[in-house]
This record gives C-alpha cells, structure tokens and sequence, in this order.
C-alpha cells in the first residue's frame, strides 16, 4: 500500500470522509471506486461489522461497516456510501457516512501518529493530517480490515461453533 | 547477469520445454514408424535448433549435450545407424535429461546438471561401436531414475491447450507477457496434488528394462521408406490462427458477460410492462445475441483433450516397457473440449487409470496368447460429450476383474467381515477402497493400492464419477463422467426467512413435505426424520446457519432436503424451494473464504447475491470452523 512512506512521496493523494462526526481518509490509489449503498446479502458466522456480500458488476465483493469497525456513532443523516477498495487485487466494500474530498497535503502537515498509551490497537493508523481546524486520521485499510478480519472471523466461528451445537 | 539477459535466458527456457514436448510426440511416432523422413527432420531441426539457442543464451551444458544429441541425430538421418526400439529409448532418455536441464535452470539460472553418462553413451552410439548391436542395457544409475521421475513428472503436467509453437528456427522467443503468463501456468502446476510422484519416489532402484526382446519385431527401417503423406501427423499446424490471452483477461471478459446477461433480464422485463413495439423487438434481438456473447465467452475456457491424450502414449510405452508387456494405446476423440481448470485436474487421474490398465488390466503376453488373444493388449482411450458431461473412456482389453477374488483379499485384509454378502456391483467398486491391492505382487508401476482411491477422490473433487464395467476374461472399462466446467452448476435456490441460498442440484437426493407424524424429537438425539422406515438426522437451516429463534422463521410448512452424497445422510428443513437454475459460480473475497460451508456464490436473477451452501461443512460441528 505504501501509506507508511507518506512523508517520502512528495504529493501523495487521500481520499476523506466522513464517520460520524469524525474525518478519516486513505490513499486515492487504493480507492477504485465509490458507490452508493447497495443491496447486500448477509453471510452468517462473520462479525457484526461484516455486513455482508455484494454484486459489483458481476463482481462478489464483501461489504464491511468501517463505522462499526471503529466503534465511530453512525451519523443518522449522513447517506451512506460505499467506497469500493483494491487491496492488492482483492476487492472490499468499506461502508463510511460520506465522502468529502480528496486531499493532497504537504508532507511536512502530515505528522505521525502521537505515541498513546492505549489499550487499542492503532497501528492501522499511518499519520495524522491538522487541516484548517480539523484533524484528519490516515488509515491503512488493509490492517483495519483485513488481516484483522480473518482472525475474528476464525474466532467468531469458534463461538458460534458452540452455541449451534 | 543483467536483466535482458536473464529474460533471454527466461524465454529460451520456456521455449526449450516446447521444444521438448514436440520432439518426445515425434520420437513415438518415429517408433511406430521407423523409416518416417519428414518426423526425423524435425527432430534433427528442433535438436539444432535447441543447441543453437542454447549456445546463444549462454547455457553451455545444454548446448554441449545437444550438440552431440544432434550429431547422433544425423547418423539416424543420413539411415547409417538403424531405428531401433533401444535407439528411441535412448533418444527418450536423451530428451528426459535435457528437460531436466531446462526444468533445473529454471528453479536456477546457474544450476548445472552431469551429463556424462548419457554422452558416452551417445559417444559410443555415434563412433558406432554400439550402434548395430543390442543395446547396452541401462545401468542402474542415477541417469535411468532421473528419467523415470522426470517422465512422471512430466506427466501430472497440467495440459495448456495452446497450439504447438516454436518447432521452427527464427522464432521470436515469447514475449514477456506470455513468460508470466506461462510462469503463472507453472506455478500452479506445484499446488496440484501429485499421486503419481509420490509412488514413484519410492522407486528408486528401477532398471530400465532391457527392450531386446521387442528389437526382433522391429521392421528394418531401410525398407520402410514412406511417402510423407503416409506419415502419421505429429502436431499438424492448427489451420485456425490462435492468440495467447491472459486468464485473467478471459474471467474479467466472463465475468461482464455475466453481468450484461442480468441486465439483459431486467430489460426484458421492464419492456413486458410497457414500451413501444420497436423496443421490445429491440430488445428481443438484443437477447439472442447476449445469449450468443455468453456461450461464446463460456467456450473461451474450453481446450481440447489433444495434448493429455498424447502424453498418455508416452505413460504406455514406459509402463508397457518396464513391465515386459506389449500394449498399444488407440485413442479417439482428442478434439474433445472441455474447461481449463477440469483439464488441468484430471491428468493426475488419467495417468493412475492408464497406469492401471497397463498393469492390472493387461495379461502377460504369455497368457494373453493362451487365452486365444493377440499377444498386444489393446488400451484405448476415448472422450466424447454425452447430455452435457463428458465422458472419459479408458478401456482395455484384459483380464477383467474378478470379483469374488476382491472379495477374498479383501476379507484377509480385513476390510470386509468374513460373511460380508456383497453385489458383483459392491465387490468391483471395493477397487476403490483405500489401501486395497490385488496383484500378488506389488510391482513398481502399481500395486500399492494407493492409486485407485486416489483417483476416485480426485475425480469426485471436480464434481464428476467413475464408473467400472468389467467381463472376466474381456477388459475392463474406466468410465470418468466430468462436467464440461466447473464455472456453472446446477443449483437449487432455497428460501429461509427473507434470505436466498443456493444448494448444488447433484447434492440433493430429493425433497420432501414430512407431516407432523414423520418428525420425531427426542432431547438426546435431537430431531429424526423417518422416511421410509430409515431414520434421517434431521437439522433446520435456520438454526444450522446460528439464527436465533427470534429469527427463526414462522413458516408452517416447510421442506425437506435429503441429502445424500455425505458419508452419512440426512435432511434439512428450508422454508421453500424457490427453482432450480443454472448458476455461474462467483469466488468471494479471501476474507470469508476460511468459511467451508460457503463453497462460493451466485448472482441470482434479480442481480443479488446468494451463498452457495456445502451442507456436508454445515451439518458437522467442526464444519462451520476453519480447516
């Protein structure tokens, strides 16, 4: 993906939106497209925030709820859309309020991630963007989603393993 | 080594292999066909042509092998050495070796493989020391193994299906997007399972038997000069002119097809209910030549048996050959297609049945002519579509199973009980039961009984079966019953609550409205379904899939799929059967693909998407988990 060399690539491009009141963005190259929100089949055994899967073009593709994810409040208001990823060749819905803009920051406005001593994990966290009033989080989707998901996923089946039985 | 040099490097390898494969399929035909001048030129232009490359891209070792090859070539050529079955055995052996160059520099540019065996032994044959006598029998060294493995390995080679390229000289080598293309070939080829390497990984003290006894019949070849028109094609030029697409490419294509067919649907639909009259007819038309895009697009997956079949001849005459036996393998129905993915898979099993047939089926030749036969066994392998599968046939004409003697060994083995009463049917198909060999003696080629159950498994892994029809005393065929793709299966679309799944056709056995009487429920063993005087475990999808009982549906009436094709059978309550359809199978992402009862999806009709369910994954407990 490459987001954790920001600060080496002179003018790299981030795509904003919105979860609830807060403002996220990830790398433009990673985006394929952004679509609004579409009819979706649930899958069963998977996590709450894993909605489900979805026809993009004759194309099955998950769909995930990055709001959930975070644990971010859902902006009631907000419309909801879906910004299609490419990870490496695997496609994934990730589901935001909305979409705001696309960002080019100067390298030197983008700070990395204050050391938190936090019990959540926030390596999925790549920099830290102060515009005008507002601070902008840059995600590194691969690690907020995926890598993450296959183990919860495992989990989640081993639970509910137990409780079908 | 800079870069251009290496994909020089690259692109000679992958030409080589090509190379290979054309001048093995011509040492066959140049043994059935001693004198045939147009196959030994190309033989001698493709040994020139893979020293002249070689030498060129700096790979010396071949280009020093193949230089002698060629001069041992040209003895052949110029009819002072005599085409004998030792002189093909030795060009065989020659031909295994520079692939096992090729394949060694392929893992490493700067491998280096010994050759100085096989060179004396070329050396010996072109100063003519050895060239009128019998040959000299292969010693039992490292050389006779490396040919054996290569052979073998060379045999679970998934088939390309691409067109024979590169038998000339003055060809480009492959451009860059075709080396990946290839590359990615190859790399899939070491994820197939691989049966056939595993038995002969054992083998390591195989002789090369001594071919002696077959020279007497050999016609001299002097006499036998034929009109190039009478000589049988090895790989005619393909009269269609073909192109070199990328897979990806092609699923991509399909993939939008499949789309545009939906949309077709939706259209079609919309104009029922209104529109002028131009539009519908529009539309119509519109809907046959989508039809036509899709088939077209489907066939574009599809390759012919051709390639596997011929390898098949090479897998006859090494087994016959190692046995002491005579066989000949007749095939028919080469231009048969069928999908990329199938074809790659059933190679693996082909070579077991072949194998098999060579071994078990056929008789020594001593007992072949007793029992009023010719002394060489025929195999003959046959393809032909049949209600929209295909049929692989590989018969022989041999000694037939013998069921009771199945029967027999299968009690001392164990595996059956001493008063097991089983069906003539029952006791043929204990051939496929794990561990299980008739033959006395285990021989090299088979005998392990570790091939049959195998190739049942692997069989039944892309959706098709195996049948056997035997006659004691007449042959034995091997009937495997393929589908034509695996992108498209036949499904059965289930309602649970507001959700839509797809359940393959071939997995229900039938389905059925049990009255409150059939259902039994007891608190230890769960629910039973009695049909027909059997006690079926019975599950409920709803509950199967972790919906709580909120959830659950309220549906009086609901169905029951009996499901079969799992060791143990049972039934599943759904709410409604919506139709069956044939549905074009869609991977989903690798994030949920750890999820075993989801073998993948279907866009439906109405273009959302269902899960495809693998009931057997389902019903286990462990099933829901991750392997």
């Amino acid at each position: 993906m490459g987001t954790n060399n920001i600060t080496m690539n002179a003018r790299e491009r981030f795509l904003s939106f919105s979860l609830g009141s807060e403002e996220y963005a990830v790398p433009l190259l990673a985006v394929r497209e952004v679509i609004a929100m579409p009819e979706y089949t649930p899958v069963p055994y998977t996590p709450p925030y894993f909605l489900g899967i979805m026809n993009l073009r004759g194309q099955v593709i998950s769909v995930m709820d990055m709001r959930q994810k975070l644990g971010v409040k859902a902006d009631k208001n907000a419309e909801t859309t879906v910004i299609i990823c490419d990870l490496g060749g695997v496609s994934i819905g990730v589901v935001v309020d909305s979409v705001n803009t696309v960002l080019s920051p100067n390298p030197d406005e983008v700070a990395p991630k204050p050391e938190i001593q936090s019990s959540r994990a926030t390596d999925f966290i790549t920099g830290v963007y102060r515009k005008d009033k507002k601070l902008i989080l840059f995600l590194d989707i691969a690690k907020s989603l995926n890598l993450e998901d296959q183990n919860a996923i495992k989990r989640n089946q081993q639970t509910g393993t137990k409780n079908a039985a | 080594m800079d870069d251009f040099e290496r994909e020089l490097k690259v692109g000679f390898l992958e030409e080589a292999s090509q190379l290979l494969s054309d001048a093995e399929q011509c040492f066959l035909v140049l043994e059935s066909n001693p004198g045939d001048g147009p196959t030994l030129d190309k033989i001698f232009r493709i040994a020139h042509n893979l020293k002249g490359s070689s030498k060129a891209v700096g790979f010396d070792d071949i280009g020093l092998f193949t230089h002698k090859w060629e001069s041992f070539l040209l003895k052949l050529k110029n009819g002072e050495t005599a085409v004998t079955v030792a002189v093909i055995s030795l060009l065989l052996l020659c031909n295994d070796h520079v692939r096992m160059m090729v394949d060694a520099l392929k893992q490493d540019l700067e491998a280096r493989v010994d050759s100085s065996e096989l060179l004396e032994r070329l050396d010996s044959m072109i100063s003519g020391t050895a060239s009128m006598e019998p040959p000299v029998p292969v010693p039992e060294s490292a050389h006779s193994f490396e040919g054996i493995e290569n052979l073998v390995s060379e045999s679970t080679e998934p088939e390309s299906g691409e067109d024979v390229h590169g038998a000339f000289e003055g060809e480009p080598p492959p451009s860059k997007e075709e080396l990946e293309l290839l590359k990615l070939v190859n790399d899939s080829l070491d994820d197939l399972p691989n049966p056939a390497l595993e038995v002969t990984k054992e083998e390591e003290n195989i002789v090369i038997p001594d071919p002696e006894p077959v020279v007497q019949e050999m016609p001299a070849p002097v006499f036998e000069l034929k009109r190039p028109e009478a000589s049988k094609p090895v790989s005619a030029p393909m009269q269609d002119e073909s192109i070199r697409v990328s897979l990806s490419r092609l699923e991509k294509l399909i993939n939008s097809v499949g789309e545009l067919v939906i949309l077709q649907t939706v259209l079609r639909e919309q104009s029922m209910s209104g529109g002028s009259h131009l539009l519908r007819k529009t539309i119509h038309q519109m809907g046959k030549v989508t039809k036509e895009v899709q088939d077209i697009s489907m066939s574009l997956r599809m390759v012919p048996l051709r390639q596997t079949f011929q390898k098949m001849q090479r897998i006859v005459r090494d087994t016959s050959n190692m046995l002491d036996k005579r066989v000949a393998l007749s095939t028919q129905g080469d231009d048969t297609e069928l999908d990329k993915t199938v074809l790659e898979n059933i190679s693996d099993p082909l070579v077991h049945l072949i194998r098999n047939a060579c071994d078990h089926g056929i008789e020594r030749p001593e007992a072949r002519v007793k029992a009023g036969k010719r002394e060489t066994g025929n195999v003959m392998l046959n393809a032909y579509h049949q209600s929209g599968k295909l049929v692989i046939e590989v018969k022989d004409d041999g000694g037939g199973i013998d069921g009771d003697r199945l029967v027999q060994k299968a009690i001392e083995k164990g595996i059956l009980k001493p008063d097991a009463k089983l069906t003539r049917e029952q006791a043929i198909h204990l051939i496929f039961h794990p561990g299980f060999s008739t033959k006395a003696q285990v021989t090299e080629v088979s005998g392990r009984g570790v091939g049959m159950d195998v190739v049942k498994t692997n069989i039944e892994a892309l959706q098709g079966e195996v049948l056997v029809e035997t006659e004691l005393g007449k042959g034995t065929t091997f009937k495997v019953i393929l589908p034509l793709t695996l992108a498209i299966i036949d499904g059965m679309v289930v309602k649970n609550g507001n959700s839509r799944f797809v359940v393959p056709l071939s997995h229900v056995h039938e389905t059925l409205r049990p009255t409150g009487n059939d259902i039994h429920a007891s608190t230890g063993m769960g629910e039973m379904l009695l049909l027909r005087g059997e006690n079926l475990p019975l599950f409920r999808l709803s509950r199967l899939l972790g919906q709580k009982k909120s959830e659950e549906s309220q549906a009086r009436e609901q169905i029951a799929m009996v499901i079969r094709y799992a060791s143990r059978p049972f039934a599943v309550m759904v709410d409604d059967i919506l139709g069956q359809q044939q549905v074009v199978i869609k991977e989903v992402g690798p994030e949920i693909r750890a999820l075993r009862w989801m073998s993948g999806s279907a866009i439906l009709g109405d273009g959302k998407p269902a899960i495809i369910l693998e009931m057997n994954e389902l019903v286990k407990p462990e099933g829901r988990g991750v392997a």
